[in-house]
């Protein structure tokens, strides 16, 4: 075959080609086209100028001209008037004497090149996939497919940081062996490693494996199956969220041409980042106001704050830290309540080294410190320095570090203007780090805890104020009434601390007589106390005078209605008996309001002692009178407030208290009659919240 | 706290006139510490619409001193400006303890 067969078999296998081929004279004027620039410029154009052909018209004159003064035109791209994207290379075609005689051209329609449409549609998915990630892990999920999808690595991962200063961790990766995973999982940043490197400088590394031998000797001889890498740092506008790892077969793959894509990916990655961290941030927050709702239902759960406090510190161990400690101040000592941790051993041991060293008041970090300033202290990484300012010898030292204690918060606990002590969280093997953010949240939670341990303190103060103050006004001992065997219950109803308005008491009138009252003052608190105060007084003062039963009560009453008491109405009932030892004894009763005592003669037979009178504190007028009785041996006397029989209330109180009384024996003591009585009332189906008062006086 | 006393029956009172001077409360449940307040705020509510008030106790098994307190306190208002707070409908405890108390003299219990 000679060499003009040869040029002609090239102008036919040009002819097939699906690239547009062009052979133009000197004046741009088309001598030849080929099949696929015919259709491109609809017909045959041959004799025609260039300028003239619409479609060809794209092509700027002074490229064509530089290809007409010698110069070949390379992979140009050219875009005209219509925008039409054109990859144009044109030869100069020289004569024998080396004159410029014409250009020959091929162009190519790049918006019709499918293969780059496709890759565009495939980042186009991508992103749509990205937009719709929820966290940072299903956005490296879906870059680290497409890596290998899309852009056609071997291996992809994707390395994240999870908080400033944290290492890069691998949060996804395709196509690379268990080891290498295992050996990459965490790569600190100051690493002389590409990942590490993109991530310090925000700008892409690409290599093949020699750059790679020469340039990252850290990475370790690159695996036979890969002959080039791309290493793109992952950011948003503000910051670098990781990088992006891709590992390729083909040395080729990271040719110029190439990037665009890889770019493009890394680009969209971190846009997407972007948008699920801050998803994540708002889902923190919500988490972050659910555990302060939940430290808030466990501390009111109950008013014993040492067992709260401890279920608090285990709350923030499965949400905030990895040991939690609640520090309170107890009688001048400071003292660590509660101890948390995921593993019960390291609870263990941190509980033995608190009793073996207890916390120096005058200690210049932690809980103490806290609790003398009352401000909160934030160490967002702890330095080795201060594990062994804070420790008393080489064993603790030892024990602190291999806690492995990396970022701590200690904020005050502080009610009502008082620090009570110090809450401390900490993080440490899960190697993360408190951010500002959390030091707002520490405080919230402290604040809480405080709180609890201030209602629990302020309840259980007068709690004892209430039992003092009733104590006051109940005689502490019965005295001894001879030929009787006297006992009597109280029990203050509703919730301890609240003082009750149930009174009783028993004493000598002088004459060798004895006065016996019973009474109950309208409502609860304070201002039931100072009238029941009023009452029993006055009733002792008023017996000195004189001990008729009747006089007694109208001195009460008259008490009762010069004291003051606030707007609702404060009232009392009661009833006195006046007992005369003797043979027989006798005794007077008067009652004003309140129900009848009862008398069990020693044939098992019931009375009901006094006659019906007015309430006491209501009237000026009284209407009071008394009946006197006489008691034989054995007989028994039970004088009782209301709340014995109110929780009977439906079931007949008064008939079942007949009934206990007709069972006890005729020898039965007078604090056994008592007991019967309290447990019949508290039996009662009802609640209990009534006080109730029980004295009996059994004749011997 | 677990036994908070005021946590105790809700009564219902329902309201209406039934002689052109006489506001008739009818109350439902039991009249103790637990009901005392709700019974205030009825009573306060029928005293401010006239000056007899009747409580209906047909249904009240059972008076315990805070709800005397607040019956009385009632009626003394009542009386105090020429009114009176009447019970109709009393129970047999109830009246027992009416009285116990000569709370009659105050409270007007009619048939």
């Amino acid at each position: 075959m000679g060499v003009a067969g040869s040029a002609e078999s090239v102008i036919a296998a040009l002819d097939g080609a699906p690239v547009g081929f062009a052979l133009v004279d000197r004046e741009l004027r088309l001598v030849h086209a080929n099949a696929r620039l015919a259709e491109w410029v609809g017909g045959d154009a041959a004799g025609r100028l260039m300028r003239e052909i619409p479609a060809l018209a794209e092509v700027p004159a002074q490229v064509a001209e530089r290809a007409l003064a010698g110069t070949p035109i390379l992979d140009e791209h050219v875009s005209g008037r219509t925008g039409r994207p054109i990859l144009l290379n044109a030869f100069p075609v020289l004569s024998d004497d080396g004159a410029p005689t014409g250009v020959i051209m091929t162009l190519r329609d790049m918006s019709d090149w499918s293969l780059e449409r496709a890759h565009l549609e495939q980042l186009a998915t991508i992103a749509s996939r990205l937009a719709a990630a929820a966290t940072p892990e299903e956005v490296a999920e879906i870059t680290a497919d497409a890596g290998i999808e899309a852009i056609g690595a071997s291996a992809a991962a994707v390395l994240l940081v999870r908080r400033s200063g944290t290492p890069l961790e691998i949060a996804s990766a395709r196509g690379s062996s268990a080891e290498t995973l295992d050996e990459w999982q965490r790569i600190d940043r100051d690493t002389e490693v590409p990942v590490a490197q993109v991530v310090r400088d925000r700008a892409p590394v690409f290599m093949r494996r020699d750059d790679a031998v020469r340039d990252h000797p850290a990475v370790g001889t690159p695996s036979d199956r890969h002959h080039a890498w791309a290493a793109l740092p992952l950011e948003s506008h503000d910051e670098v969220r990781g990088a992006l790892a891709l590992s390729f077969t083909d040395a080729g793959s990271i040719e110029p041409s190439e990037r665009p894509a890889m770019l493009a990916l890394a680009a969209l990655c971190g846009q997407a980042l972007e948008r699920a961290s801050l998803a994540r941030d708002i889902a923190l927050a919500n988490d972050r106001l659910r555990l302060l709702a939940d430290a808030s239902d466990v501390l009111s759960e109950t008013l014993d704050y040492e067992r709260t406090l401890q279920q608090l510190a285990e709350l923030a161990v499965q949400r905030l830290a990895d040991w939690c400690t609640v520090t309170i101040v107890e009688g001048g000592e400071i003292v660590d309540v509660a101890v948390a941790h995921a593993d019960p051993e390291q609870v263990a041991l941190v509980r033995r080294l608190q009793q073996e060293y207890p916390q120096d008041p005058d200690a210049p970090n932690g809980a103490p410190a806290v609790i003398r300033s009352g401000r909160t202290e934030y160490i967002p990484e702890i330095p080795d320095e201060l594990l062994v300012a804070v420790s008393p010898d080489e064993r603790i030292l030892g024990i602190l570090r291999d806690l492995g204690l990396r970022s701590v918060i200690t904020a005050p606990l502080i009610a009502r203007g008082r620090t009570l002590g110090a809450l401390s969280l900490v993080l440490a093997e899960s190697g993360a780090m408190y951010q500002p953010a959390d030091v707002e949240l520490a405080e919230d939670l402290a604040n809480r805890a405080a709180l609890a341990i201030d209602n629990a303190r302020l309840y259980r103060e007068r709690s004892q104020i209430a039992d003092t103050l009733q104590a006051s006004l109940l005689p502490p001992v019965l005295p001894d009434v001879p030929g009787f065997d006297v006992a009597a219950r109280y029990r203050p109803g509703g919730d301890g601390v609240t003082v009750g308005g149930d009174f009783y008491d028993v004493f000598p009138t002088g004459d060798g007589r004895w006065l016996v009252a019973i009474g109950d003052v309208c409502g609860k608190g304070a201002p039931a106390a100072t009238l029941t105060g009023v009452a029993r007084h006055t009733a002792r003062a008023a017996a000195m005078d004189d001990p008729e039963p009747v006089h007694v009560l109208a001195s009460v009453n008259a008490a009762l209605l010069r004291t003051d008491t606030a707007n609702d109405l404060r009232f009392c009932t009661a009833a006195v008996g006046l007992l005369e030892a003797g043979s027989p004894s006798r005794i007077a009763v008067a009652r004003a309001g309140h129900p009848p005592p009862l008398l069990r003669r020693a044939d098992g037979t019931i009375e009901e002692l006094g006659i019906n009178g007015t309430l006491l504190g209501v009237y000026e007028d009284p209407e009071l009178g008394s009946q006197k009785v006489a008691i034989g041996p054995g007989d028994l006397l039970l004088f009782y407030t209301d709340g014995v029989t109110e929780s009977w209330w439906n079931a007949g109180g008064e008939q079942r208290l007949a009934d206990t009384l007709r069972t006890l024996g005729s020898d039965v003591s007078a604090a056994d009659a008592a007991a019967q009585v309290e447990r019949m009332a508290l039996a009662g189906a009802g609640s209990t919240s009534d006080d109730l008062a029980i004295l009996v006086l059994r004749a011997l | 706290v677990d036994d908070d006393p005021t946590r105790g029956t809700r009564p219902q009172f329902q309201q209406r006139r039934v002689e052109e001077s006489v506001l008739l409360l009818s109350v439902e449940g039991e009249l103790d510490i637990g009901s005392a307040d709700a019974l205030r705020a009825a009573l306060d509510a029928a005293e401010r619409e006239s000056d007899i008030v009747r409580l209906d106790t047909r249904d009240v098994q059972f008076l315990d001193s805070s709800a005397l307190g607040v019956l009385l306190a009632s009626a003394q208002r009542l009386a105090a400006r020429g009114g009176r707070l009447e019970l109709t409908n009393v129970s047999p405890a109830v009246r027992r303890i009416l009285d116990m108390t000569l709370i009659a003299r105050t409270v007007h219990v009619i048939p």
